[in-house]
């Protein structure tokens, strides 16, 4: 060959060998600003609503979890869109064919359809699209498709609904126990990645159904969800039972601080938020005042006595139910003469706590009130707490204090007014009130855990148990809490009934009250104590009508369902119960008639019962109840027809109807 | 080694085959989603598809006719080819006629397609070039003076497709052209001078044009304006990272969808590099060395010193054009508009690239009829009497 040949031959395999080389450095051994440049420009992250973390109760049962739905997405640039597929996915996703005509003609290269809906129904909307634009039936990048994302689902729906709160259409926490603890519930950010061609628009992965991976922590509340519904009943009993506008009732272990059950009425299903009023939906223990009434003479004795200003065995003249001071007239509802301490208490005389309030120094007295936490937030985990309002210190004197000793011109909420009294009754240590008992993440692994404490101690255990003891007598004969008492156990408690201030005058209203009833047991070992307000009850409107009877119920039930033994024998209030039952289609109880231990009973066939039922009717016992599950009863420990001892373990199995 | 003209042909014919079948594959996965989606191409997304299969059918055909066809014919009517392809290159000046696009009016219209008249006269100025070389002999003793005619020639063709302006094609053909003259004998002194001159001219063409110093630019630092006259370059070499070592597969790039400008013609190499890797990379590039080499070996024992020259010009100026295309993908060379030989989209070059193998195989087939009917009608046979082992092939 022509060497000049050779030589163009050459120079042009030479050149093909430096192309193999640079390629060989692009592709095999790589530019690091190729490859991220590369890295950066396909990928596009659509975010999607995480797996937010479960609300539990106290032994595991789902007071809020999320659920997997399904989402329908379009991309108008890519899907064939006619008349037809908007009439259809109009009808499909009940949304006006209006806007679905809107969306399909939209720029955006990626839109939310329906978001949230059931699986079934969203892949079956998908799948006649797909057929009427003639895709395959498998789909592909052909403009629709569907990707998994959870909903927020309450199970319980109503109870503790305003305790729970609820979310958003993004999992974000509203309201309650979701906003609160948002931070850990809400888990990672999640996305689904696709990838965006050099025009923006987007492709998404042929498998659309992309598992969410990010997961929340989970909340597991002091609730405990029996008690929680039980109170909430009987809650509603009586506010329906008198009309009235709402109320509230706290369940608290005065030792601990642990809230058991917080309910509050009016109620709304946060399934169907949009279907709740406003007012039902704040958690109204943290977020009313109130101003308290008679309950409040529980802490001015209590200081006084802490404070040496009085003694159980003082005497107090109560001006036979009228007293002229600083320059206003001050009534007892029945009037007396001379009342000893403990009587001034039962009897809820008025003029007694003003006149003892008088025995004090102002400054220390309102120091107290201060240091039994009102005025200022408990700091309970929940958020939208208030801190109610006291007068200030400089301007409490005369008149002023003299109302304040039996609970008017201060305004309490719920949660203090538990919280204060559980000190009370205590030993005297302002425990710290909390409802979370612990949170872990989605391995499992506790990242919080709620533990009691102890604040502050305000009173000596001495004059803690001396009110217990009064306290104890205000629901004795003649009392005004008689209906509070329970069979079985001694119980310790305060009515209380007061004006309500019309809200815009400031003015005390003729007719409004709240009534309320603060109670716990057993009396020298307070394991429960329990607050129940009733706001605007029509007709009787005394605490010692209105509340406490709900306070009875709540208080024997959840004494039962804990399994707290009884201080007293049960037979007389077994005996009673018995006689109530007797209605048709109601359990028969039957006594063990001879040879059985005192108060035994037998266990009724409990199958078919919803779990509130079950709690109803095990309440009447005094055993210790463990429910499993959820739906009606379909199995139970010991069986129907076995007798019962005071103190039984019983066991009942919830599945699906 | 040796290899018989059977085997020559072979290879030639699986090298163009395997190319041009690849082009079809590739052009398809480049296309089909942007063309599916462009409603002024009806949606379809197998319209580039189509059409490249169309022209390879077309090319195929033409270049089975031209192999029965003996390549003496463009050496006596040589002066109608030049003048007419020069003709159809002036046409694409006048407006209705011409076809203007991205600011090129490169293209003759022809309703439904467009014919690309520098294309043509690529393979022409080659023809002439074996024309010239074929009259005055290798090595003439006049020496420059023998060559000129080509220079002159080229010279016009050259102006004339600067106009349009298509500055890749001018490069292709200048480089060409004069390696062919220096395979011939064109001295070294003028050779090294009209280095000399060139290199002036090109300085002088890119700097007389804004946009080519933009491109030089963005050649030097693509990354600095990756949005702007760096981004073809930049996507370019990101759909040879994304390739590796295998690539991505057929139809999984991810740089077809807009991210590469004119992916189907000037960057098919890179969807090659991106969907096949390296080693499709490799393959291609062989298979355009392979037909180079074929060529020249094709050309050694061609009939006459046009046959000869003829062969290796067609494959000098395919494996040349080749090679700037996939350097430019690979940013080699400055980014110039320029097909890949066979790969790209286009009918033009397709069509006209199989007609030169055509016509490659009819110099091959006339070159052993010779050897056999030992007739020399030109009386040029010494050069060739050395290959006489060959016989048995």
């Amino acid at each position: 060959m022509n060497p000049r040949a050779r030589i163009i031959l050459g120079g042009l395999a030479a050149v093909y060998m430096l192309v193999v080389l640079r390629a060989f450095h692009i592709q095999i051994l790589g530019v690091r600003g190729i490859q991220e440049r590369s890295a950066r420009q396909y990928p596009v992250k659509i975010p999607l609503v995480p797996m937010r973390g479960a609300i539990l109760d106290r032994v595991g049962n789902e007071l809020a979890v999320s659920v997997a739905t399904k989402s329908i997405f379009i991309q108008p640039d890519k899907l064939k869109s006619t008349d037809s597929v908007a009439e259809l996915l109009a009808r499909r996703v009940s949304r006006p064919v209006s806007e679905i005509r809107k969306l399909l003609s939209s720029k955006k290269s990626f839109l939310w359809v329906k978001r949230q809906m059931p699986s079934s129904s969203a892949e079956e909307a998908v799948r006649e699209i797909r057929e009427a634009v003639g895709t395959d039936k498998r789909g592909g990048d052909d403009g629709i498709g569907i990707v998994e994302e959870p909903k927020r689902f309450y199970p319980n729906r109503e109870l503790a609904s305003s305790l729970l709160g609820f979310t958003d259409l993004d999992s974000t926490g509203i309201e309650g126990v979701e906003k609160s603890l948002d931070k850990y519930l809400k888990g990672e950010p999640a996305f689904l990645m696709c990838e965006r061609d050099a025009r923006g628009r987007i492709i998404v992965p042929s498998t659309t159904e992309v598992a969410v991976n990010s997961r929340g922590d989970s909340v597991s509340l002091t609730i405990d969800r029996n008690v929680q519904h039980l109170a909430e009943s009987e809650l509603r009993e009586a506010v329906e039972g008198h009309n009235a506008r709402g109320g509230i009732a706290l369940v608290m272990r005065p030792k601990t601080g642990e809230v058991l059950a917080m309910a509050t009425l009016p109620t709304y299903n946060p399934n169907a938020v949009a279907g709740g009023a406003p007012e039902a939906r704040k958690n109204r223990a943290l977020t009313d005042m109130f101003e308290p009434g008679s309950t409040f003479k529980v802490f001015t004795l209590a200081a006084a006595m802490e404070m040496g200003n009085v003694k159980t065995s003082d005497s107090i003249f109560c001006e036979n139910g009228s007293y002229r001071y600083a320059g206003r007239v001050l009534h007892d509802t029945h009037g007396k003469g001379w009342l000893t301490v403990p009587e001034v208490l039962k009897y809820s005389s008025n003029i007694g706590a003003s006149k003892i309030s008088e025995r004090m120094d102002p400054d220390r007295f309102h120091d107290m009130i201060r240091s039994f936490g009102f005025g200022t937030k408990t700091g309970i985990e929940l958020i939208g707490e208030v801190g109610g309002i006291i007068p200030p210190r400089a301007r409490f004197g005369g008149i002023r204090r003299a109302t304040v000793s039996f609970g008017q011109g201060i305004s309490v909420t719920p949660i203090q007014m538990a919280t204060a009294m559980s000190a009370v009754v205590n030993g005297g240590k302002i425990m710290k009130p909390y409802i979370v008992r612990e949170i872990r993440d989605p391995e499992g692994k506790v990242v919080y855990r709620g533990e009691p404490k102890e604040l502050r101690r305000i009173l000596s255990p001495k004059t803690s148990e001396r009110m217990r003891e009064m306290m104890g007598l205000v629901v004795q004969e003649d009392g005004t809490g008689t209906q509070a008492r329970i069979k079985g156990f001694s119980v310790g408690g305060k009515t209380g009934t007061a004006q309500k201030v019309e809200v815009g005058t400031g003015k005390y209203s003729p007719n409004k009250r709240v009534s309320s009833f603060v109670g716990f047991l057993p009396l020298q070992d307070p394991e429960l104590m329990i607050l129940v307000v009733i706001d605007e009850p029509k007709g009787q409107v005394y605490g010692g009508v209105v509340a406490a009877p709900a306070f009875n119920q709540i208080a024997v039930k959840t004494a039962y369902y804990l399994g707290i033994p009884p201080t007293e024998p049960v037979t007389r209030a077994v005996a009673r119960k018995e006689k109530e039952a007797q209605k048709p289609g109601e359990v028969q109880l039957t006594r063990v008639s001879s040879g059985a231990p005192e108060g035994a009973m037998v266990m009724p066939d409990l199958r078919g019962f919803s779990m509130g039922r079950v709690v109803d009717v095990m309440g009447r016992y005094s055993v210790k109840l463990d429910l499993v599950g959820s739906g009606v009863a379909r199995h139970q420990v010991p069986a129907a027809g076995r007798l019962l001892v005071p103190g039984t373990e019983c066991s009942v199995t919830f599945g699906g109807s | 080694m040796n290899i018989g003209k059977r085997h020559e042909n072979l290879i030639l014919f699986f090298c163009t085959l395997i190319l041009s079948v690849l082009g079809v594959v590739v052009v398809f996965s480049a296309t089909s989603v942007t063309a599916g989606s462009s409603v002024r191409l009806g949606n379809d997304s197998a319209y580039f598809f189509k059409r490249q299969v169309l022209f390879l059918v077309l090319g195929a055909s033409l270049a089975v006719l031209l192999t029965r066809i003996d390549y003496d014919l463009y050496r006596r009517r040589i002066w109608l080819l030049v003048l007419g392809t020069l003709g159809l290159l002036l046409l694409v000046f006048i407006p209705v006629v011409g076809h203007t696009a991205n600011g090129a009016s490169r293209w003759i219209n022809l309703r439904a397609f467009t014919f690309q008249p520098s294309e043509l006269a690529k393979f022409i100025l080659i023809a002439f070039a074996a024309w010239v070389i074929d009259r005055n002999g290798e090595n003439p003793r006049k020496g420059f003076s023998a060559f000129l005619p080509v220079l002159v020639v080229m010279g016009v063709f050259v102006a004339a497709i600067l106009k349009e302006p298509d500055f890749g094609m001018a490069v292709v053909i200048t480089a060409s052209l004069l390696a062919l003259l220096f395979i011939a004998g064109f001295p070294w002194k003028f050779l090294a001078g009209g280095f000399v001159v060139g290199l002036i001219g090109v300085v002088y063409l890119i700097a007389s044009k804004p946009y080519r110093i933009k491109r030089l630019e963005a050649f030097i630092d693509p990354f600095s304006q990756a949005q702007a006259a760096g981004y073809a370059v930049v996507q370019s070499l990101i759909a040879f990272s994304n390739g590796g070592l295998l690539g991505t597969g057929i139809g999984a790039g991810k740089q077809k969808l807009y991210y590469l400008p004119e992916i189907h013609t000037d960057y098919i190499f890179s969807v090659v590099g991106e969907e096949l890797g390296f080693a499709g990379v490799v393959a291609v590039g062989a298979c355009f060395l392979i037909l180079v080499w074929v060529g020249f070996r094709i050309a050694r024992r061609a009939r006459d010193l046009f046959g000869r020259y003829l062969a290796m010009g067609l494959s000098t100026v395919i494996g040349i054009q080749a090679l700037m295309n996939m350097m430019v993908g690979l940013k080699m060379l400055p980014p110039k508009g320029m097909v890949l030989p066979f790969l790209s989209y286009g009918g033009s070059s397709l069509i006209l690239h199989l007609a030169a193998m055509g016509v490659m195989i009819n110099i091959s087939m006339k070159g052993a009829e010779a050897f056999v009917s030992d007739s020399d009608r030109r009386g040029r046979r010494n050069w060739r009497t050395r290959f006489s082992g060959d016989s048995s092939c």
